[in-house]
């Protein structure tokens, strides 16, 4: 009857406990999100004054490492939100300001953290900063235990920017654990057209999965030279998903020299790539193609059918 | 008498051991679903500017299904256009509505008339009228049923994520990016996201998107609303982390297409049928998304959860829990002669013969009781410390007071 009654009343306790917990909690948020407002109000117009780039930046810096633990806590989250909003020197002012206050230590700390969610966190802020310092941690990170994790240091690697993260990003893409072929694509079209020469060398890797990521990420940053680069690889490969992706950048760049090619895929003995063609002739909108998409309304598989009807009406529309 | 005090305690044992294992398995996903959100709210979010940034992200296709053009139909369509999202076409299907009373949408959206291709899904709906435009299709078509009719616009959609959701569900504004995100975070692996929908009675609505979340009036409408949080906060989050989600709420949800099409579409028992197909596979995820992106009103959604009884046990971690549902029902009724009973022996107590052994009758209020209240009352309180979509603290504490009517397993 004892153990009953004890059982009884922690159930109880747990239940009441719970209750509480409901308007405590809200109350304590309220309460403390009240204080940490007014609290970032100071330093709130000294982060803004950063980021807009004016020619006090020494004296706001100087400034913002005078600020109180406390008030830099609260603080904190406008400057994240600054980041992921800012490029160039007002980003690296602020990234500046992370570095003064110990942040960018804290954060390669926790790249090594057991919290793959923090690991994470650690690994988009970084990147937010563009703290290129932080390259060797973030290119180590590509072969971490956790997917999401490797997805993460890949796309701060793209924010940092540094061309010569192009060949780590292609080289994880293979291996005991690869990144997926998405995150990778972001994080090359983000190291800009500088990373092209990379990429175009990626063309030709014995990985399927590099080449058509590098084709992936050409199709955004690409110029004339690199349909010439891609049609030449069209015609070579054997793979079909590095064919899709050849002609889904072919379509992105848009240009009429590749009409022909293109039109020649939509012949392809893989459904997927006369698919991936009549979509990219819907891209590339040149009249010149309208026969070979008329011909292919008649594709034995109904998805390129209606891919080369869609390809059609844009046709129409443009 | 004995006999009879004999039996009675014989039955409450029996209880007390079903609603123990009841109570332990209930509080281990409350414990797995609170460490599983507090530890992403201490993690922060930027997912969603990450989504919208990059050149790569999926295009995503809507599908609905109406069954009548009501006075709002045109608003909540405009409404999924005007979703943050790079890349998305929204597909109605108009399931035997007729011809003419389609023309104001047709009109509205600025439609055109156009050939009706159905690709990679076979679907038994007959297709009527197809008209498109600006990101949208409509589909006049006379279905089977729902799911039919959901097949319908999935072999309409034509991007590589398709996001099934309900005409009377009210989206935030970037609910697809949030959607979408699992998918961006671990392309690999994730094949399916399901939101964690909140009641929409009581809330504030404003060209179809929620500007102020409340608790329902009605305290009836306010149990549904914390057997939606319970549902989704706990059960959802808890079985998500062990891999063993078998809800996925017809409110908002997000599927590869190639996955939806290998599993000839939509359909009851989804979950378990993606389990099925992808068993002993590379390793995969249905991600559950707990934000309050989605809000659904209660009546409907009532329906949806009853609707959702999922047979035959898909995983180890699964098949207690399945067991326990599958006694439910009976355990319940079990609950209630035994109470009967028991009041019986109670009054033979008072006669001068053996009563019933109060122990018993103790546990059971502990175990069927007071433990599924708490659980409740977590769900709630997770709501609160992890989201706090409330702004006002009378919301939450009005919750609470429907927390004793919503108890026992689910």
């Amino acid at each position: 009857m004892g153990v009953s009654w004890t059982v009884a009343a922690v159930c109880l306790g747990l239940l009441l406990a719970t209750v509480a917990l409901v308007p405590a909690a809200y109350w304590l948020r309220d309460r403390r999100g009240r204080r940490r407002w007014q609290r970032a109000a100071r330093v709130r117009p000294l982060l803004l004054r950063l980021a807009a780039e004016g020619d006090d930046e020494e004296e706001l810096l100087a400034e913002l490492g005078r600020v109180g633990p406390r008030t830099w806590r609260a603080a904190r989250p406008q400057l994240v939100s600054l980041l992921y909003k800012t490029r160039g020197s007002a980003q690296a002012g602020l990234a500046e300001v992370m570095e003064q206050r110990g942040e960018m230590r804290r954060l390669l700390a926790a790249t090594s953290g057991w919290s793959p969610l923090l690991r994470r966190r650690a690994a988009h802020l970084l990147g937010a900063a563009g703290w290129e310092p932080g390259r060797n941690r973030l290119t180590f990170l590509l072969r971490d235990a956790d997917p999401e994790v490797r997805a993460a240091a890949a796309l701060a690697l793209g924010r940092i920017g540094d061309p010569r993260s192009a060949r780590p990003l292609l080289k994880a893409l293979a291996g005991h654990r690869p990144v997926g072929p998405d995150p990778v694509a972001a994080a090359l079209v983000r190291l800009g057209p500088a990373a092209a020469p990379q990429l175009r060398a990626g063309l030709e890797s014995p990985q399927p999965r590099a080449r058509s990521t590098s084709a992936a990420a050409l199709g955004v940053l690409g110029g004339p030279r690199d349909v010439r680069e891609l049609l030449s690889r069209l015609e070579r490969e054997e793979e079909a998903d590095v064919r899709v992706a050849i002609l889904g950048a072919l379509g992105r760049l848009g240009s009429p020299a590749s009409a022909g090619a293109i039109s020649a895929r939509l012949g392809d003995h893989d459904p997927a790539v006369r698919r991936a063609a009549a979509e990219a002739l819907g891209e590339l909108g040149a009249g010149s193609t309208a026969e070979a998409l008329r011909a292919a309304l008649d594709d034995p598989d109904p998805a390129n059918a209606r891919a080369a009807a869609d390809a059609l009406l844009r046709l129409e529309g443009s | 008498m004995d006999w009879f005090v004999t039996l009675v305690d014989g039955l409450g044992w029996a209880l007390v051991l079903y609603y123990l294992v009841a109570a332990l398995g209930a509080l281990a996903l409350t414990l797995i679903a609170a460490a599983t959100l507090l530890r992403r709210r201490r993690a922060g979010e930027d997912a969603d500017e990450e989504a919208f940034a990059n050149p790569f992200s999926p295009a995503v296709s809507i599908i609905l299904t109406v069954q009548d053009i009501g006075p709002d139909t045109g608003e909540r369509i405009r409404a999924l256009l005007g979703l943050r999202y790079p890349r998305l076409e929204v597909v109605v299907v108009a399931d035997g509505v007729p011809e003419a009373d389609l023309a104001p949408i047709v009109e509205r959206f600025g439609l055109n008339p156009r050939l009706w291709i159905g690709a990679g899904l076979k679907t038994s709906a007959r297709v009527t009228g197809c008209w498109s435009g600006r990101g949208l299709t409509l589909v006049a078509a006379t279905a089977k049923n729902d799911t039919d009719a959901l097949n319908c616009g999935i072999a309409t959609a034509r991007h590589p994520l398709v996001c099934l959701t309900r005409i009377e569900a009210v989206l935030d504004g970037s609910a697809l990016l949030t959607m979408v995100a699992p998918f961006l975070d671990d392309p690999g692996r994730v094949v399916a996201a399901a939101s964690v929908p909140r009641a929409l009675d009581g809330s504030k609505v404003v060209a179809g998107r929620v500007t102020e979340a409340r608790a329902p009036e009605r305290l009836e409408d306010r149990r549904g609303a914390l057997a939606l949080l319970r549902r989704g906060l706990i059960n959802g989050v808890a079985r998500s982390r062990l891999n063993a989600t078998t809800d996925l709420p017809a409110e908002l949800s997000v599927y590869r297409r190639e996955l939806l099409s290998g599993l000839g579409g939509a359909g009851p028992d989804l979950a378990l049928r993606i389990h099925g197909s992808l068993k002993g596979g590379d390793g995969y995820r249905i991600a559950i998304v707990p934000d309050p992106i989605v809000w659904v009103p209660l009546g409907r959604s009532a329906h949806v959860v009853r609707r959702r009884s999922v047979p035959g046990p898909i995983s180890l971690v699964e098949t207690p829990w399945r067991l326990l549902r599958i006694l439910a029902p009976w355990a319940n009724r079990l609950l209630f002669v035994y109470l009967g009973l028991a009041a019986v022996g109670g009054v033979l107590a008072l006669t001068g013969h053996d009563g019933v052994n109060p122990a018993v009758v103790l546990l059971l209020l502990a175990f069927a009781g007071l433990v599924p209240m708490t659980v409740t009352a977590a769900g709630l309180a997770l709501e609160v410390l992890a989201f706090r979509h409330y702004d006002r603290v009378r919301e939450p504490v009005r919750l609470l007071a429907a927390v004793p009517l919503h108890g026992g397993v689910s």
